[in-house]
């Protein structure tokens, strides 16, 4: 079941409406991460759920409850900053104690929860510590623990580990992860970052310009991106576009793609490293015949850049594989590895 | 080596030009003699016993400070909620709100000052005093604002978006991140606001009545009648009251007063 729920919801700053008519439904328990690149409104989302933005149209649900109007402090919701955003003035422990002072908590009560948070999130032992003594992990952890000690049964982080170092993020998103799930809450994960976002999410809605272009698991994204703006997101290059005649699909040069479907326009596209290249020009379905432009050394692989008269295309190969540009050679597109796009994005 | 022994050469000059008066001021206070000169013949303290009895003196230094008090509070009461929304909305036409708070460090105080005379008491029933608070309200508000307004720039209103998240309604939250974090900008703030008020002349010399005057106009009337060193006395204890005051708050708060 939905725990929350926009509906139909217009929101934005001032004039500047950012999300209008916007859905998204999460369920209880998982971790869903909106991803997109600045500006498509993935941070407007969460600020409208944590109730920072005020909605001018439209309904947001918890748990069944109308909270579209409910004011920020009796929402609880948990909320992790970019910025970390800890209280520069209170040390560690009157960080992740603050929220548990305002319910009025016993001094004890407090004393342990906040205690065992801390240990919880690896920070035992820095309870006496001011936030400007504290590396950016550590801080990020001190947020964690101050929004999680209250036991909110949802968790909203806006780019929590965009200010790390690469190293670090890695390890606090399986953090982020693990607390997430032992303590079974329902998290909403605001992200620009594709592998950061895949690796950690029960579920991607993938934005843009407001809207969620596609809601799925990340293996299914990933493997069937609807439309061309998620195919990119998920990393396919090299679109074909392609035209139905007679019954098949063809390209302008006129090579036939094994698609399916009755759109009258359809866009063919493959991963770099899932393309095929043979030297000389052959023929047949799924080829498209060019000349090598630019030959890039990757490391493990080579990768070359085609011309063929239907654009150009990137193709990965192994690093033995050696072409010189200006060669003949035919791309080949496997039918398993080829998607079909419907969409003009 | 030539250009600093120049640079060294216009230090001093400034710094004579600067430190001067003030030690020619100081001489004169302790002088024995009635007449103002310098260098001081002999030496008493009878300017300053003079100073610190008369009565216009005594009655002036409670009025500008009761005023100076009361115009910079109000002054905070009205400016740190200004500075507040100024640096964390964006709305159409917030130069000229930010322009307009601004504006009386645009009008001279004495004009200021007049126009609260002919325009302001008259309404208000003639009270000096009153008048005397406005005044101060109004000449301390572009302080406020600006000084508050440079703290709450280095402030990240997330901090705050943060205490609300953790179960703070708005009032309380402002108060507990807010405040805390700009407080050292709103003491300064304070400082200024009240020596610039307690030092002021231009609206004093309008604004006042035999009853109700502030000191540095007391002062002024001493002067056109007679003079003699018990002003340089009142003039020192004055700049000492505003030496203890920027001192301690630095020494004490660890507040560095900037302008």
């Amino acid at each position: 079941m939905a725990i929350l729920e926009l509906k139909n919801v217009s929101a934005g700053y001032g004039r500047n409406t950012i999300l209008k008519d916007f859905c998204i439904s999460i369920e209880e328990g998982k971790l869903v991460s909106l991803l997109g690149s600045s500006g498509c409104g993935k941070t407007t989302t969460l600020r409208t759920m944590a109730g920072f933005i005020d909605v001018s149209q439209g309904q947001f649900f918890f748990d069944g409850q109308d909270y579209t109007h409910r004011p920020i402090h009796k929402r609880g919701f948990g909320y992790v900053f970019q910025s970390y955003a800890l209280f520069p003035h209170l040390n560690v422990f009157e960080n992740v104690a603050f929220g548990l002072k305002r319910q009025h908590v016993g001094k004890a009560e407090i004393q342990t929860r906040v205690t065992e948070m801390l240990s919880r999130v690896g920070l035992a032992g820095f309870a006496d510590r001011l936030p400007a003594d504290m590396s950016g992990g550590q801080r990020q952890r001190v947020a964690l623990a101050r929004a999680l000690v209250l036991k909110p049964r949802v968790l909203l982080m806006d780019e929590p580990l965009s200010n790390l170092d690469a190293r670090l993020r890695v390890e606090m998103r399986v953090e982020i992860r693990r607390l997430q799930q032992e303590m079974g809450i329902t998290a909403v994960y605001v992200t620009h970052d594709q592998e950061e976002c895949f690796s950690i999410s029960d579920q991607v809605a993938i934005m843009n310009n407001g809207r969620i272009e596609q809601m799925d698991t990340p293996v299914h994204i990933y493997s069937h991106p609807v439309n061309e703006f998620t195919a990119r997101f998920v990393g396919f290059e090299n679109f074909v576009p392609l035209t139905r005649e007679n019954g098949r699909y063809a390209s302008a040069s006129g090579t036939v793609f094994e698609a399916e479907g009755t759109a009258p326009k359809l866009k063919a596209a493959c991963r770099p490293d899932d393309l095929q290249l043979v030297p000389g020009h052959e023929g047949g379905v799924m080829c498209l015949r060019g000349r090598i432009v630019v030959a890039t050394f990757l490391g493990k692989q080579m990768q070359y850049l085609v011309n063929t008269k239907e654009g150009d295309y990137l193709v990965n190969t192994a690093a033995d594989t050696l072409y010189a540009p200006n060669d003949p050679v035919t791309i080949f597109f496997p039918a398993e590895k080829t998607i079909y796009t419907t969409d003009e994005a | 080596m030539k250009k600093s022994r120049l640079l060294l050469v216009i230090t001093i000059l400034t710094y004579i030009f600067l430190v001067g008066p003030m030690l020619i001021m100081v001489g004169t206070s302790f002088s024995s003699t009635a007449a103002v000169s310098f260098p001081p013949t002999g030496f008493s303290l009878q300017w300053y016993e003079k100073a610190l009895t008369l009565p216009s003196f005594q009655r002036g230094f409670v009025t500008s400070l009761s005023v100076s008090l009361i115009g910079t509070t109000l002054a905070m009461l009205l400016g740190i909620p200004a500075a507040y929304a100024l640096n964390k909305y964006r709305f159409r036409g917030k130069a000229l709100v930010n322009g307009f708070f601004l504006s009386p460090t645009l009008i001279p105080s004495l004009v200021l000052g007049f126009a609260l005379l002919r325009s302001f008491i008259p309404r208000i029933g003639g009270s000096v005093y009153l008048g005397l608070a406005v005044g101060y309200t109004l000449i301390a508000i572009p302080y406020i604002i600006r000084t508050t307004g440079s703290a709450l720039s280095n402030f990240d209103f997330s901090i705050e978006e943060a205490a609300r998240s953790l179960g703070t309604p708005a009032i309380p939250a402002f108060f507990l991140t807010v405040i805390p974090n700009i407080r050292s900008g709103l003491i300064s703030a304070f400082i200024l606001a009240f020596i610039n008020s307690f030092n002021d002349v231009s609206i004093g010399v309008f604004i006042s009545s035999p009853g109700t005057m502030t000191l540095p106009t007391a002062m002024q009337s001493l002067i056109i009648g007679r003079l003699d060193p018990t002003i340089a006395a009142a003039s020192v204890l004055l700049m000492l009251m505003t030496i203890l005051l920027m001192t301690l708050s630095e020494k004490l708060l660890g507040i560095k007063l900037k302008r």
